[in-house]
């Protein structure tokens, strides 16, 4: 008898698969039916040919086993039938006897195995073993067909179907560039992956604080800059996604996109010397556009109006010479009007884009059309608080060592962290780091609050004529919750504002 | 009724319940329950509620972590008690909010037009990393709204389940815990058979959620379930009628 744990594990293998039997020996059909059950969850018999026929198409089992004289219709004839209706079922003909021509016609119709009886339990074993294999191979290869059209976007991606930390299938493109004679080959090569990819500023490698793998797996759908060099030892640039599979557990598509031509790995590596020429260099900007348009990848777009963060998705949908095209929701569309410029940022880039020199915007297909661009050294985006601009219901003044300041005081935006303000003179020793007074008052019912505060200079800006001086505070208790309170209902007034003007002409 | 209930601490991680908000009834109270996982520097908030209670929680979380350490929001659905105060949460924190993205186009009406705090859940759910452990978003769509997720924390195997639990006027209620399931139960049925759309969905949710070894169900009203008395809460929900059964006694008009 065979070993307890094959069997079990042949069952794990089988059991959620479908069995047909056919065989018109009713005591055999009814013996091997309850040996059969040990192995699959749903075995279905009947004892002949047409029968078995009607039963196939009605349960679409994955596996047949059948007899091959039978009144009606013989097996033969029932599994030609099958095999028209599906070719990757796998069909295992039983006979009593060793007919060269039966034998022939097997081989013809493409079954899987053809066995003696009285069936014998190793060879049965065996049989079964080979057809899970089979099964699972199939498997395989359907989820990695049906999840090729998303991934196959460009010819030179390269391709991997996971399962946990697996290759299950890669394609040829993949195997050629690390030089892997064969899939099983490749598998060998893969459990050591993380070595390949080579360190790059920002890049995905393994590191004190990261793993490749559990890094990129935690974070499905994402886009990551990785650098791996080929069989002749060229480094290459490539976009990583890893993208699980829904409702199948432990299975993923891994892709690599090859985005070396764009000549961008410098701009993720170099010294800060390079990296201000290369701030400028447009051509540079479009390369990353054009990476971010073969990747499908999602970027992303940033407002301000009036402070009010206003973001959405945008996707680079065609680069012609300087013109870069975007396609981004409505809402984005008018803020970018209004403010005739925008920003732009991924986790694919170095670093956020400022973009202005609107050409076109096209509110029936969501797009719009630019041809001005540069990187930032800083980026306007990675704000900590929301920041906007006052009402009249919020004033204030400043207290510099102990005197109050007398000049007119402007509030040009305030957030719970801090407040802008435009000052026409600073007063004589004022400079960074030091603190002074702050007392705002906010009114939002009958009664106004009033915050009072220590703040410390965190930016002095000598605009001409003006200054802009940003204070940095820490509010706490009642002071803190009128801020919160006064900034979340500036918002939504701003938004009633912004979706009035979207409907203006 | 005490406010404040430690649902798990192991040194490195913990759960907090705060019942912030109650709809008072005759005789008892139902409490609006939310949440806080805190693992070291960092935490999640779950179901904040509503701005009437912004100020409140704020220093109630305050007591546990500086709230500008919280790094997700995570709104089951989007009824009032939920997701009320999310302008005052975004202003007050830089937190992404996790939310069914079926609501993100309502965003701008509870002030938020930055859909870059936002972490747009797709119908199936997903899983973030969080520190070592995991936190699971289950879907709960159509018990009742029809974008709505459970949150299962992996570290201390409790699952937040939202409106599912709920129980009406239930004199369990005010030990904040079920002792008796079959007493327990006839609170638990008015709710659930009028605001769960069908029994297709009450048992896909079990189905789901017994994927993962759940210690505790938490519900965003009334008791906790833990234990023994949780899997007893996942055999009962599993048969619940909800809506569509009922359709004929809704309508009244067939």
């Amino acid at each position: 008898m065979a070993d307890a744990n094959v069997l079990k594990q042949l069952r794990t293998s089988l059991q959620s698969y479908v069995l047909l039997y056919v065989e018109d020996n009713a005591k055999l059909n009814a013996q091997a039916t309850v040996l059969f059950q040990k192995f699959f969850d749903r075995v279905i018999s009947t004892e002949d040919g047409e029968q078995g026929l009607e039963l196939f198409k009605r349960h679409r089992p994955q596996i047949v086993i059948t007899d091959i004289n039978m009144p009606k219709m013989d097996g033969l004839e029932m599994s030609e039938a099958i095999h028209e209706i599906d070719p990757d079922v796998i069909i295992i003909i039983t006979t009593a006897h060793d007919d060269v021509e039966f034998l022939h016609r097997s081989i013809k119709i493409g079954v899987f195995d053809y066995l003696t009886k009285p069936l014998k339990i190793e060879i049965l074993i065996e049989t079964f073993t080979r057809c899970a294999h089979t099964l699972i191979e199939e498997f395989h290869r359907k989820i990695f067909n049906a999840n090729l059209h998303a991934v196959f976007n460009y010819q030179n991606n390269l391709v991997l179907l996971l399962h946990d930390r697996n290759v299950v299938m890669a394609n040829q493109p993949c195997l050629d560039f690390f030089g892997a004679s064969s899939v099983e080959t490749f598998r060998k090569q893969f459990v050591t992956f993380g070595e390949v990819l080579l360190e790059h500023n920002s890049f995905i490698y393994d590191h004190n604080e990261m793993e490749w793998f559990k890094h990129i797996s935690a974070h499905s759908g994402k886009l990551f800059n990785v650098k791996i060099a080929d069989t002749e030892g060229q480094p290459h640039h490539f976009i990583l996604t890893f993208q699980i599979i829904p409702e199948k557990e432990g299975y993923a598509v891994l892709s690599l996109n090859d985005v070396t031509e764009l000549g961008l790995l410098k701009l993720y590596d170099s010294s800060a010397l390079e990296r201000d020429k290369m701030l400028k260099d447009e051509k540079m900007v479009r390369g990353l556009f054009e990476m971010a348009m073969r990747s499908a990848a999602k970027i992303k777009i940033h407002n301000f109006y009036k402070g009010l963060s206003i973001a959405n998705d945008a996707l680079v949908v065609n680069i012609e010479g300087k013109l870069v095209k975007l396609q981004t929701p409505y809402v984005q569309l008018k803020a970018v009007q209004m403010e005739d410029m925008f920003y732009l940022t991924s986790e694919l880039f170095p670093m956020a884009i400022a973009a202005d020199g609107i050409k076109r915007i096209n509110f029936d297909d969501q797009s719009l059309v630019f041809e001005n661009y540069r990187m930032l050294n800083s980026s306007p985006v990675k704000r900590e608080s929301i920041r906007v601009f006052p009402d009249q219901n919020i004033k204030a003044t400043l207290l510099y060592e102990g005197r109050k300041l007398d000049t007119d005081l402007e509030i040009l935006d305030v957030s719970v962290r801090g407040i802008r303000i435009q000052l026409p003179s600073l007063p004589a020793g004022f400079a960074l780091k030091q603190k002074a007074v702050l007392d705002i008052v906010v009114t939002m019912g009958p009664r106004p609050s009033i915050i009072n505060t220590q703040g410390e200079v965190f930016r002095i800006v000598d605009m001409g004529r003006r200054f802009e001086v940003v204070f940095l505070y820490d509010l706490h208790g009642a002071f803190q919750k009128t801020m919160i309170d006064y900034i979340a209902k500036r918002q939504m007034v701003l938004i009633r504002e912004f979706k009035g003007m979207q409907y203006e002409k | 009724m005490k406010n404040e209930t430690l649902l798990y601490d192991d040194g490195h991680h913990k759960c907090v319940m705060f019942s912030l908000e109650d709809e008072d009834h005759k005789e008892y109270s139902l409490s609006v329950n939310q949440f806080l996982i805190i693992q070291q520097e960092s935490a999640v908030l779950i179901d904040p509620g509503s701005g009437g209670i912004f100020g409140e929680l704020y220093d109630a979380v305050s007591r546990h972590i500086d709230p500008t350490k919280i790094k997700f929001i995570f709104f089951s659905h989007q009824d009032p008690d939920v997701a009320g105060a999310i302008a005052e949460w975004s202003v007050a924190t830089s937190a992404k909010l996790v939310m069914s993205q079926l609501w993100t186009r309502f965003m701008g009406h509870y002030g938020l037009m930055d859909m870059d705090r936002l972490v747009a859940l797709e119908d199936h759910g997903a899983r973030i990393k969080f520190g070592n452990d995991f936190l699971q978003f289950i879907p709960a769509h159509f018990l009742h709204s029809p974008g709505n997720f459970s949150l299962y924390d992996s570290r201390s195997k409790i699952l937040f389940s939202g409106d599912i639990g709920a129980a009406i006027l239930s004199p369990q209620n005010l030990n904040k815990q079920v002792d008796d399931f079959e007493e327990h139960r006839p609170f638990l049925e008015g709710f659930h058979s009028r605001y769960m759309a069908s029994n297709i969905f009450c048992r896909a949710w079990v189905k789901c959620v017994r994927r993962y070894e759940v210690d505790m169900i938490a519900p965003q009203h009334g008791s906790l379930f833990r234990g023994e008395m949780a899997q007893k809460f996942l055999s009962w929900f599993e048969a619940v009628e909800g809506g569509s059964e009922q359709c004929k006694k809704l309508y009244g008009c067939e």
